[in-house]
């Protein structure tokens, strides 16, 4: 017990150490008990940061965690409260600045500025009326209803987890883990937020000449129709900065995603023909980042450079703590797929794009559904149940920049089959959707921070 | 807590409780503050002459401040008289009155351009909830109000109930005072629930911009003028 305490002064921090020696036994004791995962199986004593209480003023009310700060956690985090201003809320995010998915691949075409798609968790916490703890989670132990956190660990009486999404790499033949971060780091596919999109910005500066690949993963991605309006939108780059490349788009699919295939196929005809080179019904094999090539069923395709999207599957952390479906393809949250909860947990949930129901994976769909669950969490708080509310996705996709013109979508899901229903569309390209695209995430900015 | 919002011209109390303001139909309501008195402003033209309810065009567009010099509302002429003293919800579910349309036809009606759902505005720069006298891509019938930026629709023959989308209480409502005689319209207050607060909040650094620090909180005195949507923004996104 001291030799550990006495190492653990070497590792932490003053403040740390200080912490720690004047709540001694206690957190001494916490230190050497082996800490009881959610797999169930006890991991090795861990001493250090996550090991102490975080740095939280005492609940004032039932606490709920929201693990993730994008568009489903930081919906959650603000209605929770308002659904109930009693609740003690506590979002755990370790970015320090939110950067949105949605609308990035305006910003890569000089649309939108990248401050248009930055917020501060300061504001979204400030103004929602809960703690924002800039951390990530590490363990969870659903027994004691204790999250381990990287700044310490929360007693909760409600979890939520919206951690998004991760790569599957294997999912395009992409297996040697060397390999792996060779292609995240230099073709990132540019769907969680911040550096990827970046990056890919940076390569359109660069390009001058050749072929840039895109791909479209097979399963439900993240965002369906934007590696569409990714090809529009790197075509009127080419176009506007008069370079002479090629866009090849590899789809397994037959057409681009279902409602707005017409929109799409407008667009690369009539705007894109000579940049452009759609290939759908393709599947590929294997991808050589080194070598530059990617091998479909057909052919063997070289590329100058690329944003490779492989398929997407439940971030890791919910494999990690047990909360995954390891039968389901993407391995995405084993919940009720209508209330959200862990199967027989409900004092944790998962949502957003972790979900496996067939929803649209976006930004608004995961703010739509926010608004539900909150009063979900909320209903089972005060011993309640409520009826099943479908998420609305609305999806605005711009297929040209000069002018603006965008085309869209939104919907409804049904209750049984989770299939589109309410659908309204409007395919035809219009300056009118182009302006409401830019105010389309506005207003999602606006109900989340 | 938040902070006191108190103007320097004294109209503006420091509302604690809200539930006494909230009772009185025609007072303007807000959560964080309360008027003693909305303001009463007769509707005017361009050039400051009273408006004539039978000279607005049905179905089209117009757009007039109430109360503040920021707040837009939309005017409509529908093309027949609305229902009376319609019994709507707001964001508390709890019921008001919409006493319908005024006018001699009854067809006259106003409401806060400011969307329920998530705040999109009719403002200088462009308008994003409008009225559309045709079935357009995002709503499933005629004659309805379409908010643009995710597809909330209102039906203004109703008090603005919600038909479709993601809004889940209405429209705030204007409040007329109409003269049979002169056939002018009087402004006299908002009815349902009000976002002046929520929109202020969410826009104060655009308005600061628009209006000058501050100015954009300053209310209208004695009239309002009402003008075609086509000139009061630079753009309006038909959607």
């Amino acid at each position: 017990m001291t030799s550990r305490r006495q190492d653990s002064s070497k590792q932490l921090g003053r403040r740390q150490f200080l912490k720690l020696s004047g709540t001694s036994a206690l957190a001494a004791a916490t230190a050497a008990t082996a800490v009881v995962s959610a797999t169930g199986s006890a991991s090795a004593a861990i001493s250090g940061r996550t090991n102490r209480p975080a740095d939280l003023p005492k609940a004032t009310g039932p606490r709920c965690v929201i693990v993730g700060g994008g568009a489903s956690g930081l919906t959650l985090a603000k209605y929770l409260k308002k659904e109930n201003p009693k609740f003690d809320v506590v979002m755990v995010e370790p970015n320090y600045l939110y950067m949105s998915p949605f609308l990035s691949n305006l910003f890569i075409d000089d649309v939108l500025d990248a401050s248009f798609l930055q917020h501060s968790f300061c504001d979204a916490a400030r103004k929602g009326n809960y703690f924002w703890l800039q951390g990530m989670l590490i363990d969870l132990d659903r027994e004691k209803k204790r999250a381990y956190t990287s700044e310490g660990y929360i007693d909760y009486q409600f979890i939520a987890l919206a951690p998004g999404i991760d790569y599957n790499y294997a999912s395009i033949g992409i297996t040697d883990p060397a390999l792996v971060e060779y292609c995240k780091l230099n073709y990132p596919a540019g769907f969680k937020p911040g550096s990827e999109i970046f990056t890919i910005k940076d390569k359109l500066g660069r390009f001058e000449r050749g072929v840039f690949l895109l791909t479209v993963p097979t399963g439900n991605y993240r965002c369906l129709p934007a590696p569409y309006e990714r090809a529009c939108l790197i075509g009127d780059y080419f176009k506007k900065n008069k370079i002479k490349g090629k866009i090849v788009l590899l789809d397994p699919g037959e057409k681009p995603f279902a409602p707005k295939a017409p929109g799409f196929l407008a667009a690369f005809s009539e705007l894109y023909k000579d940049y452009i080179d759609y290939k759908p019904s393709t599947t590929i094999k294997s991808v050589d980042p080194i070598k530059k090539t990617v091998t479909t069923e057909f052919d063997t395709i070289s590329f100058d450079d690329a944003a490779i999207y492989p398929r997407v599957r439940g971030a890791k952390l919910l494999e990690d703590l047990g909360l995954a479906d390891m039968k389901s393809p993407q391995l995405e949250a084993d919940i009720d797929p209508y209330k959200y909860f862990c199967k027989g947990d409900k004092t944790c949930y998962v949502t957003g794009d972790a979900r496996p129901m067939p929803f649209s994976k976006s930004g608004n769909t995961a703010n739509s559904e926010a608004h539900f669950v909150a009063k979900v969490i909320a209903a089972a708080e005060a011993g309640k149940d409520i009826d099943w509310m479908s998420p609305q996705t609305v999806c605005y996709s711009m297929v040209n920049a000069h002018p603006e013109e965008s085309i869209m979508v939104a919907a409804k899901y049904d209750e049984k089959t989770f299939g589109f229903t309410d659908v309204q569309l409007d395919n035809k390209r219009s300056a009118a959707l182009g302006k409401a695209n830019h105010e389309w995430g506005a207003g999602l900015y606006r109900d989340m921070f | 807590m938040q902070r006191p919002n108190v103007s320097r011209r004294g109209f503006v109390k420091v509302c604690g409780g809200m539930a006494l303001a909230a009772a009185a139909s025609n007072r303007l309501v807000e959560p964080s503050f309360a008027l003693d008195a909305a303001p009463r402003l007769k509707l005017v033209d361009k050039a400051g002459k009273p408006l004539k309810a039978g000279a607005l065009e049905a179905h089209a567009n117009y757009i007039f401040n109430y109360p503040y010099v920021s707040t837009p509302c939309l005017l409509l002429r529908l093309g027949a008289a609305t229902p009376r003293n319609v019994t709507r919800s707001d964001a508390e579910k709890a019921a008001y009155t919409w006493p319908g349309g005024v006018g001699k036809d009854g067809a006259v009606v106003a409401y806060m351009a400011i969307c329920a759902h998530g705040l999109s505005y009719d403002g200088k720069k462009a308008s994003f909830i409008t009225y559309h006298k045709a079935r357009s891509q995002l709503s499933a019938t005629e004659r309805t109000i379409t908010c643009c930026a995710h597809a909330a629709t209102y039906d203004p023959a109703n008090g603005a109930a919600v038909m479709s989308g993601p809004a889940e209480f209405p429209l705030a409502a204007v409040q007329f005072e109409y003269d049979a005689a002169s056939d002018e319209l009087t402004a006299v207050g908002l009815i349902g629930t009000v976002l002046i607060d929520k929109f202020f909040d969410a826009y104060r650094g655009d308005l600061n911009t628009e209006f000058g620090r501050g100015a954009y909180r300053e209310l209208l005195k004695d009239r309002t003028a009402v003008v075609p949507i086509a000139e009061y923004s630079e753009e309006v996104p038909s959607c």
